[in-house]
């Protein structure tokens, strides 16, 4: 267990400092409720969704009215659809591309190289204590939710920010293998977050084509259908586990064949 | 018992069209304590880290502790101790941290010899290591090294950057290891008067190529090193000689090395006015230039 102590040892600053930024995140959603009820009156949502309909025709403006008019729909809209994701995609970026890059950089992978530890047991670690950060993060910043609502008054709806979470997640983890295997390709850790960044931008290509709009994964973390009240897209949460350990694997290759 | 520690046949590392070893072959004795010399650039490094596992070769065979070797093992790993010429570890951990963090993978650790390290080094474990001078760095990757009780173990110029007392108490510690158990050294150094106090065979290498390999009594009887004192002065031209080499000094004062059969280049001196003349120590660091200048 010596290489997750390492992992954990190293990761464990990120981990609390992303916990925090997370949770202030969240809770600035619930405090800013009150503000935005006076602000967006059901005329000025109206006002808003033709006006963004008519200068980007392009994008899919989301349905404005019934998401303040709920708490739940308000809260999940702003949480889950949006700033969650978009957040945890840079949180990915960042914490990823160092792993093994970083390691690189500093010099300290030949000293974990030069170990008696399998490369196995090294990608794992790093993968493994990095993803359970991941998820930590979500649920926290999450479920903070809960007793927040409760002071405010409001009733927390747990089933669909569970279910939420059960769509959004595993995506995570598949952008986070892929940011994770460019870590091990680069010797720069700027190199391997520039080359995430890219990918992720061309994984973004369909979310503006209409047509195409379905396949984004983007669109799935924010879980529309959820709040809609339709099931979970199970085929898109099979292939989000699909590709990260395909990626997990292609990582280990890398690292395997690698010479320090 | 293994005939050798390490065994290189034919090992040849190419990066792209650099060859970096050239059809590299030795075998390092058991409970020996092999120097491994070189100049900048001529092979040392890479050699090491094929050893490691962290080249892999291009051409040719090579074992380690009876294991042929071509990419990491961590069960040849895990009977070595490293000492790298790199002293990068994670500055942002304690020493303790990092000893906790690898010793779970190596069966022999000894948590009395660590305990004996961490005295005996002066090394506060629960600093941080970006607080840590490169002397503390060195003496804690040699603790890192010597507590897993190797038997083999591998250093990559372990005294660079170190002040003498320091080389001194890190010398005295390998040479004290090796005394009491049944490990084997390899030792890549620039330091030649370390490697001619502690090491008992030495290899030289340049450009990739195996030069020499003896132990060192043996070179040092293969040559002399002379002081001459003429009766009056001489141009060096005149000590143009076969077998006189490395030749410094001017007018009636010289020192030169003499190789090869001796007794010739000695008869052609003795026709010259010699006034004084005297045996020299011939250095390692003689043997080595001498080799280096080789072509």
């Amino acid at each position: 267990m010596g290489i997750f102590y390492k992992e954990w040892l190293e990761s464990k600053w990120k981990l609390i400092t992303g916990t925090i930024v997370f949770t202030v995140l969240s809770l600035l959603n619930v405090i800013m409720y009150p503000w935005i009820q006076t602000f967006m009156t059901p005329d000025m949502a109206r006002l808003m969704e033709s006006m963004m309909r008519e200068m980007i025709p392009f994008i899919e403006v989301p349905a404005l009215v019934p998401a303040f008019d709920s708490w739940n729909s308000y809260l999940y809209g702003s949480w889950i659809s949006k700033t969650l994701y978009q957040s945890m995609i840079v949180y990915i970026i960042l914490v990823a591309s160092p792993l093994f890059a970083g390691e690189e950089n500093k010099g300290t992978l030949e000293f974990l190289w030069s170990k008696p530890i399998s490369t196995l047991k090294i990608v794992s670690a790093k993968y493994f204590v990095n993803v359970s950060g991941l998820l930590i993060i979500a649920l926290i910043s999450t479920f903070i939710l809960y007793p927040a609502s409760l002071i405010i008054g409001e009733k927390f709806d747990v089933s669909l920010f569970a279910l939420g979470l059960v769509q959004a997640i595993p995506g995570f983890v598949m952008l986070f293998s892929i940011a994770f295997m460019m870590s091990t390709l680069f010797k720069d850790s700027i190199k391997a977050m520039v080359s995430s960044i890219i990918l992720f931008s061309i994984m973004s290509v369909p979310s503006f084509l209409p047509e195409f709009r379905h396949l984004s994964i983007f669109r799935i973390f924010q879980g529309f259908n959820l709040l809609a009240n339709e099931s979970l897209m199970w085929s898109a949460i099979l292939i989000f586990v699909f590709v990260s350990a395909v990626f997990f694997t292609l990582s280990y290759y890398v690292s395997s064949r690698k010479e320090s | 018992m293994l005939e050798s520690i390490i065994k290189f046949e034919s090992v040849c590392k190419n990066y792209g069209n650099t060859h970096a070893l050239t059809d590299l072959t030795f075998n390092v004795a058991p409970q020996s304590i092999f120097g491994f010399l070189g100049p900048n650039g001529a092979g040392k490094s890479t050699t090491i880290k094929i050893m490691m596992g962290l080249r892999r070769l291009s051409a040719g065979k090579a074992y380690v502790l009876g294991n042929e070797v071509n990419g990491r093992n961590p069960d040849i790993l895990s009977r070595i101790g490293y000492v790298p010429e790199s002293e990068s570890l994670y500055s942002a951990f304690t020493a303790r941290q990092i000893i906790d963090s690898i010793k779970p993978y190596y069966p022999k650790w000894d948590k009395n010899l660590e305990k004996t390290y961490l005295e005996k080094f002066e090394l506060p474990s629960n600093k941080r290591i970006s607080e840590y001078s490169l002397g503390m760095k060195r003496k804690l990757q040699l603790l890192l090294a010597l507590s897993c009780k190797p038997e083999l173990l591998i250093m990559d110029e372990p005294t660079l950057g170190l002040d003498p007392i320091t080389r001194y108490k890190f010398l005295q510690t390998l040479v004290s290891e090796v005394a009491q158990g049944n490990m084997t050294i390899f030792m890549s150094s620039h330091n030649l008067s370390e490697v001619e106090r502690i090491c008992d065979t030495v290899a030289f290498i340049k450009n990739g190529k195996l030069l020499e390999l003896k132990k060192i009594e043996e070179l040092k009887k293969k040559g002399q090193r002379m002081r001459v004192v003429f009766q009056k002065d001489i141009p060096a031209s005149a000590l143009d000689i076969p077998g006189i080499e490395m030749l410094e000094g001017s007018g009636k004062h010289y020192t030169f090395s003499i190789s090869g059969d001796a007794s010739s280049a000695l008869e052609e001196l003795n026709k010259l006015p010699i006034f004084v003349m005297e045996d020299l120590d011939l250095s390692l660091e003689d043997i080595f230039i001498r080799k280096m200048e080789e072509k």
